[in-house]
């Protein structure tokens, strides 16, 4: 169980948010240069500002399986009989905090761009399924369908029929009072058995295995939740589904501790580290925001996901006080206790992250060189262990911090300096999110000012998550 | 039953079981009877020559006799030693470990060293000695077993095409009969890669004779014309001598030579200069479009790429004659020698359009392709100069799916934007975008017929501002990959064509990067024929031809690997093995023209070559043993030389009257020897100096005296005892140089920082002095490991330490590789690169994320590395 305690406080005030290539110190940029690790070209993108952040905590590792599992198999306070995640509260709230309108997505097998529509989703389950809807349709037909048009033949129906079956299912679980569906789904829901239903989407799940290359269905999440609703209508009365067991993480087998992903389980007498040790993967923004909602619930904190400065500043700047300068930046959380670059660390020979989970002495060894310390204590998984989504937006329109350009970016002089306030980005206009952090594959080498985006609707074997408690937690 | 190709003969192989194969052509140098080779797996183990026949087999040559326990072709002789190396022969079975390389359990102990024998290993069948991988203080070599012997060993295996058989040729064998390459195709070692003549230099690699019989030795930096050669020196008298000189009057007959150096070393240029000059001519201004051209050279048709090839009997190119004369156009005439003013231009008439020839010769060129037409216009406008040097060129090569597309559509996104977007730690260069029409209006004039500029335009695309803006906009931005770039199979399409881009820097072009986009299986076809075919023109691909014409022209080679193949050990194995065997002999030439240069400056071999630790390396140890030979041969040709010396000084000393003219005659012819021989004489017979001094002292210093002197020391040598005692000497003081220079080959090694493979040094020994004879890649200088889609693959860090690891049997060629192209000014790079930074799962593949969240790593820098060092 995660306690208020555990997290670790990072005092309020400026720091150096990115970094440029010639502040970087010098030994690391001799070994940079040297072999040609290519942290100039990281760094291009971040180029060094002073900013300003008030005080918060952070979480000392990422959430791991253990943790997330306690969040999914919670059940809701008012009502014993109902998974927490089945509440269609938590979905609309998380939904609340980071809406989406419109996203544009590329369809390399269709040569295109397609747009998404978010507009009428309540709930962040209601898009989710609507997600997978487009997704289906552009791995089918190359192209979307609005889901209210009538009339479909062949595929384009049994595709628009699963998902309205999905959506149907899911009801109680995205809308508090009534479905909403649209007219086009109750036309096509409209006296289809189950068995019927169950054939449809058996055609859409072979059309779209025979779509993929061999071997790779196993690791396709839109295959991943079609085959949990095939279980789920056979197991159950074939109309109601548990948002439990459709959208758990991408890699749990089922929601009882037996992951099927790559990441070692673990057992009594193995060596490997525990799988309910290992962070959570696999699942997506909207439910990394669910589990710290979760959290703020249960620990009755401020709980929520970290921003991308509360990262960078947690594990790349000093805290022993001193000057306003880019020396107390650190582009690795191991700088000043060693000298290693992060392949010395990741990646270095070939291997994977399972080499060191299959070894938890490994593993925890690993935690420890890699980790930062702070008053005594350890921030682990700061670099190497996975993406970690934030709850800003990336907007792509961005280059080098330009947005503390703006006129509007307020600021003030600390110190000679120019520091601005720092502002999560919120633009609806983004669609994608910013994570930090850095999986152990990498071109080039992770550092803690590199970002990267990703969809929000949607896992990621190399995604997890890590919370914050801070005053932006507060309602 | 299957089939395959012989790889001697070319001629069909039979399988006649499931490990026998038989070859249809009787008279096959390799035998009839063949077997899977258990190292390479191809059918090539010849029972006649009882060693694998594949040149691309890392044990090619290397002799395996049957094995009287597991009845196998097993049994290797190395360093002397026999022994098994079939590891489930149970005559090895209790003396194998682990090697520490491979972690294989292949490790075969035998007396004196242990050796890997898993054919993937990077150290296969290279013995390795007890001391090197125990702590245990070892002598490091007995004499008798010099290290030199076991690394000639390892050599032979590790360059088996370079080196010839060690196994004497059986039945009809022709003894300079090559194994076919990989395609089939049967070569033979040409002249051009191994000299045929024996040269004075081959006799006297020391150079100690060239006082004495110059005309015969081919001409260094100081045989130009511009620096006559001088006239026939004396040998070095001894550096410090310390009683005045006997002989006063000789010293002004003498020419002025610096200490410790022979006369004709005297001319050689200062050091230090350990690497060739870095090109000049391409930090010229930019040519704007409203200036004239320069008056173009007439094209000679028959050396013209669209005409028949240039003959193979081509003189072959001095690098000692011409500075730079592997950057001047393949097909440029010669420079004229120093001190010749060259022919004027044969552009007389200002009336007549400019550039007419090449504009008329490519429309003439029916029969040539669009994209040789566009080579050879790339050739004689963009990539030359107005003295007809090339520019450097930097070629990106990859065979199929290694990413080139995507890596040049990021180059020229990189490029384009610069540092206002990207890392692009290069201040002051910027692109210039380089149109075609420009460049037809430019070199061809404006009346260039519409056709043959179309056929231009299809072919030469700006790298940036149009091949990169397209993709980055269309594909990479929105998420997709750059499609794989379509093979041409003779249709309307043009899907190969060159990719241009001009960089400057202050004004002035710093360099023109030229590669071309075309498939990576025309990449892989030609880097197949890269080592079985010496003239571009035996190809039947247009596009293979230029191809292998852009790779031969290189200034640099940007290799990029994907990571995810198995096949790339393979492929690039048999071509680094040829650019290694090609640019041997120039990198010995380059390193003893620097050894020639510091001893003429009277540098002495550093401490580092002359401490106790350092006479360890094998470079020492080859000095050393090569060292008895050639003091043996030295001796001779000394004896004889000095006789012959002695004999006309006496004859000489009968006729020479008692007066200053006969004397000032005699010194002008004897002198040089007569100051040699007394400082010889003082050092091994005292008595002389005081049979000098009475002699003078009794008769006064006139010519008489000196006539007597001379009588007396000539007679005193006529004494055998004397003869052999001055004859060593001689010998000793001509040696000291020889181990002077063997030094300075180290420390020049050390210096910078390159490794001491032992070839280099082999190669120093054997062809110093001699003339470069390489023919290809004679522009090559940097050559770059570009490991790409490292966002994907698990990396192995340092990039250095990938051959190692991923290509073991590229890696036996590398050391060697690298020592040279390091000798020549260039050098080798390592890079992990990523086009995007990180691509993210999207389905079932992956993609690249939002264009600004790239993180291109290493893409411009294999490039511009390239460029910058040849711009420096």
């Amino acid at each position: 169980m995660i306690r208020p305690e555990d997290f670790v406080e990072i005092p309020a005030g400026p720091f150096l948010l990115g970094m440029d290539y010639p502040d970087v110190a010098e030994p690391l940029r001799r070994l940079d240069q040297a072999r040609c690790l290519g942290l100039g070209a990281v760094l291009a993108g971040t180029p060094g500002r002073w900013v300003d952040l008030p005080a918060y905590a952070i979480m000392p590792r990422m959430v791991t399986n253990g943790e997330y599992q306690e969040f999914w198999n919670a059940r809701h306070p008012g009502d014993p009989t109902l998974a927490l995640v089945d509440d269609p509260e938590i979905w609309e709230y998380v939904w609340s905090l980071h809406p989406l309108d419109q996203v544009r997505v590329p369809s390399p097998e269709a040569g295109l761009v397609l747009t998404e529509s978010y507009a009428g989703c309540t709930s962040a389950l209601d898009a989710l399924v609507r997600s997978h809807a487009y997704e289906a349709q552009r791995q089918l037909l190359g192209h979307h369908l609005p889901p209210s048009e009538p009339g479909f033949d062949g595929l384009s129906r049994a595709v628009v029929r699963t998902y309205a079956v999905l959506r149907r299912g899911l009801a109680r679980s995205i809308w508090r009072d009534e479905p909403l569906l649209d007219p086009g789904q109750i036309e096509s829901l409209a006296g289809v058995s189950r068995d019927e239903v169950l054939q449809e989407l058996g055609r859409v799940v072979v059309a779209i295995q025979e779509r993929l290359p061999p071997g790779t269905a196993k690791k396709v999440p839109l295959l991943i939740v079609l085959d949990r609703l095939r279980i789920g209508l056979e197991a159950g009365d074939g109309i109601h589904l548990s948002a439990a067991e459709i959208f758990r993480p991408l890699f749990w087998a089922d929601a009882a501790p037996r992951p099927s992903s790559t990441r070692s389980v673990g057992s009594l007498f193995s060596d490997a580290v525990k799988w309910s040790d290992l962070p959570v993967v696999g699942v997506s923004l909207y439910e990394s925001a669910a589990f710290a909602a979760w959290l703020r619930i249960s620990l009755g904190q401020p709980v929520l996901l970290a921003n991308e400065a509360e990262y960078e500043k947690a594990f790349g700047w000093s805290l022993d006080g001193g000057e306003l300068t880019a020396a107390r930046k650190h582009i690795f959380p191991w700088q000043g206790r060693s000298p290693h670059d992060f392949n010395q660390w990741f990646s270095k020979d070939g291997s994977s992250i399972a080499t060191f989970e299959a070894r938890a002495k490994a593993y925890h060894k690993l935690l420890d060189d890699t980790a930062r310390q702070i008053d005594g204590r350890s921030l682990h998984q700061g670099l190497g262990f996975g993406w970690q989504w934030t709850r800003e937006r990336f907007d792509d329109r961005e280059r080098k911090y330009i947005r503390f350009e703006h006129a509007g970016c307020l600021r003030r002089q600390v110190a000679g300096r120019t520091v601005f306030e720092y502002r999560d980005c919120t633009d609806q206009g983004c669609a994608f999110f910013a994570v930090r952090g850095a999986p152990y594959q990498l071109g080039g080498p992770g550092t803690v000012t590199r970002r990267f985006a990703l969809y929000p609707l949607r896992g990621y074997a190399e995604c997890g998550l890590r919370c914050v408690i801070g005053a932006a937690g507060e309602v | 039953m299957s089939q395959a190709t012989c790889s001697v003969c070319t001629g069909t192989l039979v399988q006649t079981s499931p490990s026998t194969w038989e070859c249809r052509t009787p008279d096959c140098v390799g035998g009839v009877q063949r077997f899977t080779c258990g190292f390479c797996r191809a059918p090539s183990f010849s029972l006649r020559k009882r060693s694998c026949i594949n040149p691309d087999c890392r044990t090619h040559g290397l002799v395996r006799e049957p094995c009287p326990t597991c009845n196998n072709f097993s049994v290797v002789t190395l360093d002397g030693i026999s022994f098994c190396i079939n590891r489930g022969c149970p005559a090895v079975a209790g003396s194998i470990g682990t090697c520490p390389i491979c972690q294989t359990k292949s490790l075969i102990r035998t007396a004196r060293y242990t050796v890997c024998v898993k054919s993937t290993c990077a150290t296969l069948l290279k013995p390795v000695a007890f001391t090197s991988i125990t702590t245990s203080p070892k002598p490091v070599a007995a004499p008798d077993k010099p290290a030199a012997l076991a690394q000639k060993v390892t050599d032979r295996i590790a360059k088996p095409a370079a080196s010839a058989s060690p196994d004497p040729p059986s039945g009809n064998a022709a003894p300079d009969r090559t194994p076919a390459g990989p395609n089939g195709t049967a070569t033979s070692k040409s002249d051009e890669a191994k000299p045929s003549t024996q040269t004075a230099d081959d006799l006297d690699p020391w150079g100690m004779t060239r006082g004495i019989d110059l005309a015969t030795i081919p001409q260094g930096p100081s045989a130009s014309p511009s620096s006559p050669v001088p006239p026939p020196a004396a040998p070095v008298p001894p550096q410090t001598s310390p009683v005045p000189p006997i002989i006063a009057p000789a010293p002004p007959l003498l020419p002025p030579v610096p200490e410790s150096a022979p006369a004709s070393l005297a001319t050689v240029p200062a050091p230090p200069v350990p690497v060739e000059p870095a090109p000049a001519g391409w930090g010229r201004p930019v040519v704007l479009p409203d200036q004239p051209p320069a008056p173009w050279p007439p094209v000679t048709p028959a050396q013209s790429v669209v005409s028949p090839a240039p003959s193979p009997a081509a003189p072959v190119v001095d690098q000692v004659a011409s500075p730079r004369p592997a950057d001047r156009l393949p097909d440029a005439p010669a420079p004229p020698p120093p001190g010749i003013a060259p022919a004027p231009p044969a552009t007389p008439d200002p009336s007549a359009p400019e550039k007419p020839d090449l504009a008329a010769e490519l429309r003439r060129a029916a029969t040539a392709s669009d994209i040789e037409h566009a080579w050879e216009f790339l050739l004689r406008t963009v990539l030359a100069n107005d003295e007809q040097e090339l520019a450097p060129i930097v070629l990106v090569f990859g065979l199929a799916g290694s990413g080139k597309s995507t890596y040049l559509t990021m180059l020229g996104e990189i490029l384009t934007h610069g540092a206002g977007k990207y890392h692009f730690p290069y201040p002051g260069v910027a692109v210039r975008s380089l149109h075609v029409d420009t460049l037809v209006d430019e070199h061809l004039g404006p009346a260039t017929p519409a056709e043959l500029r179309a056929r231009l335009r299809r072919r030469i695309r700006d790298l940036c501002f149009d091949f990169a803006e397209k993709n980055y906009n269309e594909f990479l931005v929105n998420g997709a990959w750059v499609p794989a770039t379509v093979r041409e199979t003779g249709g309307e399409a043009a899907h190969s064509f060159f990719l241009l881009s001009e960089l400057i820097q202050g004004g002035a072009v710093l360099g023109r990067i030229v590669t071309i986009e075309t498939s990576g299986e025309d990449f892989q076809e030609v880097l197949r024929r890269l080592g079985t075919t010496r003239n571009a023109d035996e190809l039947e691909s247009p596009l293979h031809r230029v191809l292998y014409r852009l790779v031969d022209a290189a200034t640099g080679i940007a290799v990029l690997l994907d990571p995810g193949s198995h096949d790339n050990d393979q492929q690039y194995s048999g071509l680094l093995r040829i650019i290694k065997e090609e640019i041997e002999p120039r990198a010995a030439h380059a390193l003893a023209k620097t050894v020639d240069a510091r001893l003429a400056a009277g540098v002495k071999a550093g401490a580092a070559a002359t401490e106790p630790g350092a006479t360890a390396t094998f470079a020492a140890a080859v000095l050393d043993e090569t060292e008895r030979k050639r003091r043996e041969e030295l001796a001779a040709r000394e004896r004889r030389a000095l006789a012959e010396q002695l004999r006309e000084a006496q004859s000489s000393l009968a006729a020479t009257a008692s007066s200053h003219q006969a004397l000032a005659a005699f010194a002008a012819r004897h002198g040089p020897f007569m100051a040699e021989i007394e400082q010889l004489a003082r050092t091994s017979v005292p008595e002389l100096a005081a049979q000098a001094d009475s002699l003078f002292a009794e008769h006064g210093r006139n010519a008489g005296s000196w006539i007597r002197f001379y009588q007396a020391l000539l007679k005193h040598l006529a004494n055998r005892e004397a003869f052999e005692k001055i004859l060593d000497l001689r010998v000793e003081v001509a040696m000291g140089r020889s181990r002077e220079a063997g030094g300075l080959v180290k420390r020049i090694l050390d210096e910078q920082g390159l490794p001491d493979t032992g070839q280099i040094t082999e190669q120093f020994l054997a062809r110093w002095k001699g003339r470069p004879t390489g023919r290809r890649f004679e522009r090559l200088r940097h050559l770059a490991l570009v490991v790409t889609k490292s966002d994907r693959h698990p990396i192995v860090y340092p990039p250095s330490d990938y051959p190692k690891f991923k290509l073991p049997m590229c890696w036996t060629h590398l050391a060697a590789l690298e020592a040279y192209l390091g000798l020549l000014g260039g050098g080798m790079r390592y890079y992990n690169a990523t086009a995007i930074g990180y691509a993210v799962q999207r389905g079932h593949q992956y993609g690249p994320g939002p264009g600004n969240s790239f993180t291109p790593v290493n893409i411009v820098e294999p490039l511009l590395d390239v460029l910058l060092a040849e711009a420096v």
